[in-house]
């Protein structure tokens, strides 16, 4: 393996070109129109040109993709999360073109991603599912027989689908036949089928997932589990590891469970099993995902191991250390969206006119963010992750509360206040993480203007009419601007003053 | 003494500002700010506020500014009242904006028709999101703004909604 070509995105494509880079691999980027000058294409070793915004004419594009490939000589394909992450379509195309895929077989990425089939698979392996309905070309009517022997509140399902697209809470009768045919629309417009299936929607559960690796040599490990209950609208924005709730013996026989399942499907690569526990410790299999989660750095944070470059080897087809895996010190994730959780988490698009990112010991910021940079309409709102680690949880979360409160990113309206409040309130510092926090604590959620926040503004506003201030220019974008810089900055020429080569603060 | 509005969320706020020496004393809701502000770098400068010292970002475009300080961002915009609202042309009839940037993907609607409380209008999705513009009210379509494919900027009227018809069907002109 030499190249390797990354079929993503912003802080993903990021994160995997820098594993390309520390494994000696070349990392080839691509982008869409509106990727044109995104921060993927500028760290990569080369990038490619797809097509334009609409995902299914740029990333989403198999024939281009491969394409583009060949063009530029790469020997493997990383697709990262969503997108083609999960479609054994382009696992199979990437492999018939004599590519190597970094992810698990196609056929195994298909068997899993079929929740229903998941399900039976799950069951075979003597671990225990959610309560639910899926069978194959299930029709509206059939749906609505078993939602009647189910009971509401009942959850909607892609059987194809992710990320929470596809999926409806149904807390009535009255309002199934409308989320059925919600359902079935997004679902179509994102995996391309509209097959859906039923899950009884359970309260006052956690969502807790497995990290696996196995190697198709026979050794599947486990790297512990991820506590991800902390969600809107079914994504998650908070994620930590270990989960706060999970004691030594459910810790074992999650694990346990999740490398059974991995095995039953004959998994190879990075995979990861997600479970619900009920207050009582009690878990149901969820799904298996097929790919590098976005969640992926709490565990790299609590293990020491680079699971991309995990990825890569495995790929390559070397095997795994037959050792377990040991678990220490606790990690947390925040995740950055482009939404206003004031307005119903809508998205919220829009120019980086000024980024400050924060650093020290245990923080890392895994980002697709740029100065001078506009967050595209077109693609999903995550712009960042914000992870800290440290020996305790609450020692994490103190981390977390410093790095969130000087993350700067001006421009484009983002969550940062709203995911301070979280990790502030006492109800999460207490570990009481559960998939119906948000709307325990959180309901109709403002932010507090702070009287000092907009009086600062009115006297900055001051000082620039009187000219006393300047505001970054943002005539384009400056060229060799830091990553970590705090926006548009004169030439440095000009400002650098007395200077010698060499000498640091002549 | 200098008199400034800032629009929060489409909320005009007015401030007064008064020099004293060093310092600059910001009235606002009768509350009293003393604060100092010295640049440090274009769109950075350092705050004291009773003592204390942090940094103050602050950039923006157009009219439109965010700043960051304490851990909080602040969006508003420098100007007069209603800036950036949506407009609203009183009971006899509404318009209605869409949420967010988007593209449009359905109009379920056509111009004239009857329409109930809750019923999609107009589909606009973004960043994989649908999300679904509804009647706030029984009414009409006066007018529809947009159509399938079309990007819309976040706020712009995707329609208009005027009275209900009247129990004869005979259309108020």
């Amino acid at each position: 393996m030499r190249k390797v070509l990354i079929a993503n995105r912003g802080e993903i494509a990021v994160r995997i070109i820098r594993a390309c880079r520390e494994m000696g691999l070349a990392a080839a980027a691509v982008f869409s129109e509106a990727d044109r000058d995104a921060l993927h294409v500028r760290l990569a070793d080369e990038g490619f040109f797809l097509g334009p915004d609409a995902p299914e004419r740029s990333y989403l594009d198999i024939d281009r993709l491969l394409q583009v490939a060949r063009q530029c000589g790469a020997d493997a394909v990383h697709p990262g999360y969503g997108f083609l992450a999960e479609s054994p379509k382009f696992a199979a195309a990437v492999q018939a073109a004599g590519l190597t895929f970094i992810g698990p077989p196609a056929e195994v990425i298909a068997r899993l991603g079929n929740k229903g089939e998941a399900r039976r698979l799950a069951a075979q392996a003597g671990v225990p599912v959610v309560p639910g309905y899926a069978e194959p070309g299930a029709t509206d009517d059939r749906l609505a027989a078993a939602a009647r022997r189910l009971g509401f509140p009942l959850l909607v399902k892609a059987a194809a689908g992710g990320g929470g697209r596809g999926m409806r809470l149904v807390e009535q009768e009255g309002d199934l036949a409308a989320a059925l045919a919600a359902a079935r629309r997004e679902a179509q417009a994102a995996f391309g089928s509209d097959e859906l299936l039923l899950e009884s929607h359970l309260p006052e559960v956690r969502h807790i997932e497995v990290q696996v690796l196995a190697d198709g040599h026979g050794t599947v490990l486990s790297l512990g589990e991820r506590e991800c209950s902390i969600q809107r609208r079914h994504q998650k924005i908070i994620e930590e590891s270990p989960s706060p709730f999970v004691v030594p013996p459910l810790r074992t026989r999650l694990s346990q469970a999740a490398v059974a399942v991995a095995r039953a499907a004959g998994y190879v690569n990075a995979g990861t099993v997600e479970f619900l526990v009920d207050p009582e410790g009690r878990f149901l299999f969820l799904e298996v995902n097929t790919r590098l989660q976005v969640e992926h750095p709490v565990t790299e944070a609590t293990t020491g191991v680079d699971l991309v470059k995990a990825q890569l080897r495995l790929a390559a087809g070397e095997p795994l250390p037959a050792e377990p895996v040991e678990v220490r010190d606790h990690a947390i994730e925040c995740r950055i969206y482009a939404e206003d959780p004031a307005r119903d988490f809508n998205p919220s698009p829009g120019p980086i006119w000024m980024l400050d990112e924060p650093r020290g010991p245990g923080v890392r910021v895994d980002s697709g963010l740029r100065p001078g940079w506009r967050v595209p309409v077109a693609y999903d709102p995550l712009l960042a992750k914000v992870i800290t680690w440290d020996r305790t949880r609450s020692d994490a979360i103190a981390r977390m509360d410093r790095a969130l409160s000087r993350y700067v990113i001006l421009g484009c309206r983002t969550n940062l206040a709203f995911l301070l409040e979280i990790i502030r309130h006492e109800a999460f510092r207490r570990g009481e993480t559960t998939t119906r926090f948000l709307e325990r604590y959180f309901p109709g959620w403002r932010p507090q203007v702070a009287g000092l926040a907009v009086a600062v503004a009115a006297a900055t506003e001051v000082l620039r009419q009187e000219r006393a201030f300047s505001p970054p220019s943002l005539s384009g974008t400056a060229p060799g601007l830091g990553v970590n810089g705090a926006g548009a900055t004169p030439d440095p020429w000009d400002t650098i003053g007395r200077w010698r080569m060499g000498m640091r603060d002549a | 003494m200098r008199e400034i509005t800032l629009v929060l969320d489409g909320r005009p706020v007015t401030l007064t500002v008064t020099r004293e020496g060093e310092e600059s004393v910001v009235l606002t809701g009768g509350h009293e700010h003393r604060i100092h502000l010295s640049p440090l770098e274009p769109g950075v400068l350092l705050l004291t506020v009773a003592g204390r010292t942090v940094l103050v970002h602050v950039a923006g475009e157009n009219g439109r500014w965010a700043l960051h300080v304490d851990g909080q961002t602040l969006d508003y915009e420098v100007g007069q009242e209603g800036v950036g609202r949506p407009a609203r042309t009183g009971q006899e009839s509404e318009a209605l904006a869409a949420p967010m940037p988007g593209a449009v993907t359905q109009v379920l609607v056509r111009e004239g028709d009857a329409v109930s409380p809750g019923q999609p209008l107009v589909i606009v999705e973004a960043m994989k999101m649908e999300h679904v513009v509804r009647a706030p009210r029984a009414g009409t379509i006066k007018a529809l703004r947009v159509r399938p494919g079309e990007q819309v900027e976040n706020g712009a009227i995707v329609a208009e909604i005027g009275p209900p018809r009247s129990p004869a069907g005979d259309e108020k002109k």
